[in-house]
């Protein structure tokens, strides 16, 4: 008890630490939002689709359509106030609240580093990143030397979790025993440089697979220790840049690349911060009230809102637990648990809308409703597939249709499985109301992939 | 300090490499050196042997040939506006349906000029337009026989760049032109030599083989011009050759082959049969050859034969499935399938069901519709296969969706 109360009021680490970290968080988001809109998917994923599928319980987040382009605006200047540490808190609120918002829009364009992006600037809400080397600082004239320690170590325990929870997800039967989806998705890129000649061969398959999931688990207690710190970084940079020579991920692998250096001795972050000073040109020896150690006003309050919140990202990904049948399927509880590149799954949806009275039918063109990268998500994901029934449900009734019944046929081949149905085909999911209760409609599989 | 440059150093290396080793086999005999699968080094599979194979046996000689015959096609067409005599009508009848057949083998690359035109639209949009729409004024009222009326509009000034107008043009357009006009070939002479409207009928007639021969040399020179861009696209990505190949391959199978063939005429999608649009409908006999003719060059396409001799195998979709060597999972029986075997099964079944349909698809559809729908569920039977399993193992994405993954 001694020791933890000590640990949460007088364990102290340098502020340079958090102020790093912050400089860097602004950066990098600065530019994956930028990329974003140059990529013209503001565009593409906001604007130009005619429906958007939400989550469940978030449906009155709507695009904004042109005004999209606002949010991205704002989220970027937050961006720029975090770097420079102006009015931090209320900067990384914005950032937080836009950034969330654009992702709630449609979960057409899910994925889990934009999760962790949302999660992280929520907790980074929290911890006193401006503490010294910031806007802030230089106009309430304090600048700290010393943050709790603790408040580092959320954020280290958060980049634990994801890895952790990674690996977890790892172990099971298609992963390991299957070498799936890997050998899949590796077979093919044949033509990449140096590794492309085993990229056919199925030893590599194994080989990729167990070393990933080895990495997955090991590399946070790695970090973490000091004395194997060095090499577990090096191994993070080779991992992420080869993924990313490998796979179409965008930013994810230098995000984690960089949120890896909180890893390191705050000697580290301090040299950092001299760096950019010395390249910049900053006057840091402007005159300001140097304190040595930061007090939370509410520490309590503080302490329990990241209690829960790393509670929550504690047992989250053990949701589906809750549900029968298989998981890389049904898909119930996939969602925000770090299930990472696990499944390769594609699917093909035919829609018959019915009149119930006459028997009169005709089939949808898909095409017409969605873009193909909705149609794409839409066709192997039970939440998306029901939710399109609605859609295409009201959008028929609206049009005069009368005793309108929606039907889906359904095929999905999973992990280089032979395709089969996937939703009931007799089930009129109109009729079928979205919830957290298992969904009866989709087609059991006669097969168990073991573990996590 | 030490970090920083050997993430520079990684980054450079990585830099450094960004072009592919771009090893070309060429498929002289395919079967070896593909069938073996498992990737022996000394004989590598190559994107740029299968792009090589599709572009120079396959689909430049297809673009040639059909060129060729459009400039027979016009002879006909020309030689019958001259003289309008039974004899020339057969040739020109002739000459269209050798149009018609080779056309097929073009109709599923949506490739640059191709995309950029909507050539395959513009060539062989049917059933023709007879709808006039007067509520919506967005759309033009004419139809193909408002327009040979001359009454809204000159012909010259007809402007077939329109999009609703391409349901007033092509190949379809030929059809009706020079079969759909009587019940023989004397009262469709009739329409251009003593009808007072034979100066229009063949004034249309001209235009619109004038524009198929225009479309065609623009699609085909363009594509003749980058024939060798193409084939060293060979990246794995939406902007590789081969994604777009493949996508614009599938593509055809559901909506120019399956859909416009079968699906649409026999009602599969509303359960109302749409007779008018059997495929070539003035000239109905016709309608099975045409469906076997494009069934052949998807195979082709598949399997990688030449166009000139179907014997001649080269690098395609199969012998990339052979060199994979990736087996499909299935569950029920708990074993490993092979993915050729799967494929050929399902062209099976598709052979099994088209010799049961009569060569003339407007009488199969009234007398015993079932069998066209037989059909459809062979044809989509093997989509869901291609769509799902083989690209799932040759890691395609349906359609160019170019967000990140993770």
């Amino acid at each position: 008890m001694k020791r933890i109360k000590k640990y949460f009021y007088s364990t102290y680490t340098e502020a340079a630490s958090l102020a790093a970290f912050r400089v860097i968080f602004g950066v990098l988001m600065l530019w994956s939002l930028i990329r974003f809109v140059s990529m013209g998917w503001v565009e593409q994923f906001y604007i130009a689709p005619k429906w958007h599928f939400t989550y469940y319980g978030f449906s009155w987040v709507q695009s904004l359509g042109v005004y999209t382009y606002g949010l991205f605006a704002i989220a970027m200047l937050a961006c720029v106030a975090i770097i420079i540490g102006f009015k931090y808190r209320l900067s990384m609120l914005v950032f937080f609240l836009t950034f969330t918002y654009i992702e709630l829009i449609d979960k057409t364009t899910y994925l889990n580093h934009y999760y962790f992006i949302s999660i992280l600037s929520f907790l980074l809400c929290f911890l006193p990143l401006n503490a010294t080397f910031s806007w802030d600082s230089y106009t309430q004239n304090k600048s700290y030397k010393y943050i709790p320690v603790w408040t580092v170590d959320t954020i280290k325990i958060l980049l634990s979790i994801v890895y952790f929870y990674a690996g977890l997800a790892k172990l099971n039967s298609d992963w390991l025993l299957r070498a799936q989806p890997l050998k899949i998705w590796l077979s093919t890129k044949t033509h990449v440089p140096l590794v492309g000649s085993f990229m056919n061969e199925n030893w590599f398959h194994y080989a990729m697979s167990w070393s990933g999931a080895l990495y997955d688990l090991c590399i946070p207690f790695l970090l973490w220790n000091k004395k194997t710190r060095r090499l577990a970084f090096v191994a993070v940079v080779v991992f992420h840049l080869f993924t990313r020579l490998l796979f179409n991920i965008g930013m994810f692998p230098y995000i984690m690349i960089c949120a890896c250096f909180i890893f390191f001795e705050s000697s580290f972050h301090v040299q950092f911060l001299k760096t950019i000073s010395r390249i910049g040109k900053f006057n840091t020896n402007y005159k300001v009230d140097f304190k040595e150690y930061y007090h939370f006003k509410r520490l309590e309050i503080n302490l329990f809102i990241i209690s829960l919140f790393l509670f929550i990202q504690l047992f989250l990904p053990f949701r589906y637990l809750c549900y029968p049948g298989e998981l890389f399927w049904t898909e119930q509880g996939f969602r925000f648990s770090w299930r990472v590149m696990l499944i390769e799954k594609v699917g093909i949806v035919t829609y018959t809308v019915k009149d119930k009275a006459t028997g009169a039918f005709f089939e949808v063109d898909n095409r017409d409703f969605l873009t193909s990268f909705q149609i794409k998500q839409m066709s192997f994901q039970p939440d998306f597939i029901l939710e399109y029934a609605h859609m295409l449900g009201d959008h028929f009734k609206s049009q005069g249709h009368k005793n309108v019944q929606i039907f889906a046929e359904c095929y999905v081949a999973l992990n280089g499985r032979l395709s089969r149905e996937f939703i009931n085909s007799n089930v009129d999911l109109y009729q079928e109301k979205e919830n957290f209760n298992n969904k009866t409609w989709i087609t059991p599989i006669n097969y168990e992939i073991k573990g996590f | 300090m030490k970090i920083s440059s050997l993430i520079l150093t990684f980054s450079l290396v990585l830099a450094c490499m960004s072009c592919d080793d771009k090893k070309i086999t060429i498929a002289t005999n395919p079967g070896q050196g593909a069938q073996t699968g498992t990737s022996s080094l000394k004989t590598p599979f190559s994107r740029m042997g299968l792009l090589k194979n599709w572009v120079n046996n396959i689909i430049t000689p297809a673009y040639l040939d059909f060129k060729k015959q459009l400039t027979v096609l016009k002879k006909a067409e020309n030689n019958f506006v001259n003289t309008s005599s039974e004899e020339n009508l057969v040739l020109l009848q002739k000459a269209l349906l050798e149009t018609q057949k080779k056309w097929q083998h073009i109709a599923m690359f949506e490739f640059g000029k191709a995309e950029e035109l909507k050539y395959r639209t513009y060539m062989n949009s049917y059933p023709l337009d007879f709808k006039t729409s007067k509520d919506n004024s967005e759309e033009d009222d004419d139809t193909i026989k408002t327009n040979l009326d001359e009454k809204n509009l000159k012909i010259d000034e007809i402007n077939f760049k329109i999009e609703d107008r391409a349901d007033e043009q092509g190949l379809p357009a030929v059809d009706y032109l020079i079969n759909g006009q009587g019940t023989s070939n004397k009262e469709i002479i009739d329409f251009y030599t003593t009808n007072s409207r034979s100066a229009n009928y063949k004034k249309y007639l001209t235009k619109v083989v004038d524009r198929m021969v225009n479309l065609t040399n623009e699609v085909v020179t363009d594509w003749q011009k980058n024939a060798d861009s193409i084939i060293l696209k060979t990246e794995a990505s939406d902007t590789g050759s081969f994604e777009k190949l493949i996508n614009d391959y599938l593509n055809y199978f559901e909506q120019g082959f399956r859909e416009a063939k079968i699906a649409t005429p026999s009602g599969k999608r509303d359960g109302v049969k749409f007779i008018r649009a059997v495929e070539s409908f003035y000239s109905s006999k016709n309608s099975k050859i045409l469906f076997l003719e494009s069934y052949k060059a998807l195979k082709n396409f598949y399997e990688g034969n030449a166009y000139s001799d179907n014997s001649k195998r080269g690098h395609s979709i199969k012998s990339y499935l052979e060199f994979l060597n990736q087996t499909v999972w299935d569950e029920d029986s708990r074993r490993q399938l092979n993915i050729i075997e799967l494929v050929d099964e399902k062209y099976k079944a598709i052979d099994k069901s088209v010799t049961l349909l009569n060569e003339d698809f407007t009488e199969q559809i009234k007398t015993d519709n079932s069998k066209m729908k037989d059909t459809f569920n062979a044809l989509q039977s093997y989509v869901i296969l291609t769509k799902l399993n083989i690209f799932q193992l040759l890691n395609v994405t349906v359609d160019f969706v170019d967000g990140d993954g993770d």
